[in-house]
């Protein structure tokens, strides 16, 4: 990269340093761009509200009286053109503006969201090359990084062994989510499985170790493929020296939408997940797809913080201050020498109080103190 | 390097005796004993921070992160929706939500029924379970007002004693849901400082359980 390039870099936000640092990865990776329109039919969120994140979808009538909405999400579009059977893999990374209510900013509000998305013949060797980007992303957008693992069919056969109903499995997965014990104890009721698990959320760390403890538990028939697979996944991301992997089988979904691995980055300084994603295959059936699919969002707003942190002191490097008595050719053979010596430069008669300057020069070169 | 650990506690007398539990954790900070109007107090030793801030706006701090830990009310919880962790009920500040009319209140099924409330949130789920239709009327203080002056049939509001009540001639005629001192977490807060934060939440339970 030569000079120029790096300086153009140099006035990106982290938002977009980030998201071109990701679109490389993914691309590198073999993962195809898709592209999509920012209008999507209404009717896909309609069908589909439970997965999008908040219920509130933007919404006008196109000139032919179609109901469309500014897109809440990507997932649901890249799965409704997908075309492919189960023997097949499509892999795509994308980089898009989506449209939600936001609860901070009592509105809509416009996010950019960067992620891949694999559907089809999802295997353990694409499960665990999803959950590596995820940590490779993490990685490319700060550190320290932790990302968390769990598995949709662990605790959902636990819960299902102990009611049938769908409104307490809810309100149990509601408090799993929010680790809070108290209130499971009381949904639990006095239930033998509550002790499970109470046990299985009490597990938290370097993944290898917390399943060796799994394995000793007394868990119900269905969590066997959960813990089968998390091992499997586990080993891959042990040999490869993944860091910054823990489990924590708090971290939970909606049912019906996912069924395998979830996960959910965090990186230090933000104060919300930067990442989360997961095996969704129920989603694939609800919208007639053959096969399985996984992948993850990075929510590129969530860096806008960094970019406080990370600002630099002044904007420019200097300013050139001038006056009528100064001759043009001068001050602008002046600008133009201190640019080609990569200084970032400006100049004027009257320094503006819009920007910060490192130093102010006049037009021989000479520091002039300014108050 | 010991991270300092930020503390939202809620203003007033609950707050206090929150914090007094959290000296017996072993994470005391005595500036905070002191008579003046400081809202931050630190103990770089014991690696804490706690501030002071409007129990309604704990969840707030917390959520976003500028608090890693707090403690709030349930009632406050339920209305706001915080993404966080509740990691322990403190079992202190117990009242309940509950419905309160006045004493000759006679429940029509037939009308919307009007609610005044500080809670609009608590009382849409409440009565959206009952498939009720209501009419919210979101008042920030002297609820109990509003039955008396025709304003609203019912109130959803916070009842300790009921004293408040009985003076204004209302009764509690339902319960919505007990209410506690909760301590919650920032879930992104939480990964990062995961054992001390146990350590704080086991300090705190074992006082509970006392």
């Amino acid at each position: 990269m030569n000079n120029e390039q790096s300086s153009d870099l140099l006035y990106l936000t982290k938002e977009e340093r980030t998201m071109l640092s990701l679109r490389s990865l993914y691309k590198h990776t073999g993962y195809a761009s898709f592209k999509m329109s920012r209008f999507e039919e209404y009717d896909l969120y309609v069908k589909n509200k439970e997965f999008l994140i908040g219920d509130s979808v933007m919404t006008f009538t196109d000139t032919d009286g179609r109901l469309l909405a500014l897109k809440p999400d990507v997932t649901l579009s890249i799965v409704k053109n997908f075309n492919g059977d189960a023997g097949t893999l499509e892999k795509y990374c994308y980089d898009e503006r989506v449209f939600r209510f936001s609860k901070e900013k009592h509105g809509f509000t416009e996010l950019l969201q960067s992620g891949i998305e694999c559907l089809g013949a999802v295997d353990l060797m694409t499960t665990a090359e999803v959950i590596t980007l995820a940590a490779d992303s993490l990685s490319r957008i700060g550190t320290p990084f932790l990302l968390e693992l769990s598995h949709m069919s662990v605790i959902k056969a636990i819960v299902a062994a102990m009611t049938d109903s769908e409104e307490l499995q809810r309100k149990i997965f509601h408090a799993i989510g929010e680790k809070n014990l108290h209130e499971l104890k009381l949904l639990c009721n006095g239930h033998v499985l509550f002790e499970t698990l109470d046990d299985v959320l009490s597990l938290r760390g370097e993944p290898l170790e917390v399943l060796t403890q799994l394995r000793l538990m007394n868990l119900p028939d269905g969590a066997s493929d959960g813990v089968k697979e998390l091992t499997e996944v586990s080993a891959i991301l042990s040999n490869l020296g993944i860091p910054g992997i823990v489990l924590d089988f708090s971290l939970v979904s909606d049912v019906r939408y996912y069924n395998g691995i979830l996960f959910r980055g965090f990186v230090g300084g933000v104060p919300e997940r930067v990442l989360s994603g997961g095996r969704y295959d129920p989603l694939m059936q609800r919208m007639g797809k053959s096969g399985g699919a996984i992948g993850f969002a990075v929510y590129l707003n969530t860096l806008e913080r960094f970019e406080r942190e990370e600002s630099p002191e002044h904007d420019l490097d200097i300013f050139l201050l001038y006056d009528e008595k100064d001759d043009a050719v001068t001050v602008s053979q002046r600008l133009y020498d201190l640019r080609a010596q990569g200084y970032s430069v400006c100049a004027g008669k009257e320094i503006p109080n819009s920007l910060s300057f490192s130093k102010v020069i006049d037009p021989m070169g000479n520091e002039v103190s300014v108050k | 390097m010991n991270k300092m650990i930020n503390v939202a506690l809620p203003k007033g007398r609950l707050g206090e005796r929150v914090y007094d539990m959290f000296e017996k954790a072993g994470f005391p900070c005595p500036s905070i004993k002191e008579p003046n109007r400081k809202l931050i107090f630190e103990n770089k030793e014991a690696g804490v921070r706690y501030f002071w801030v409007k129990p309604s706006d704990v969840a707030i701090y917390v959520e976003r992160g500028a608090a890693d830990i707090g403690v709030a009310g349930k009632d406050i919880l339920l209305e706001y929706s915080p993404d966080v962790y509740e990691l322990l009920d403190l079992g202190l500040g117990k009242c309940r939500m509950a419905v309160a009319a006045k004493v000759d209140f006679r429940d029509r099924r037939d009308r919307t029924l009007r609610v005044a409330t500080k809670f609009p949130n608590v009382a849409r789920a409440y009565y959206a379970a009952q498939c009720r239709e209501i009419d919210i009327i979101k008042l920030n203080g002297s609820i109990e007002i509003a039955p008396i002056l025709g304003l609203s049939d019912v109130i959803v509001d916070i009842v300790e004693t009921g004293s408040t009540l009985k003076e204004n001639a209302l009764e509690p005629i339902a319960t919505v849901f007990p209410i506690s001192a909760r301590l919650i977490v920032n879930k992104a807060s939480y990964p990062f400082n995961v054992e001390k934060i146990n350590q704080i939440k086991e300090a705190l339970a074992s006082q509970c359980e006392e």
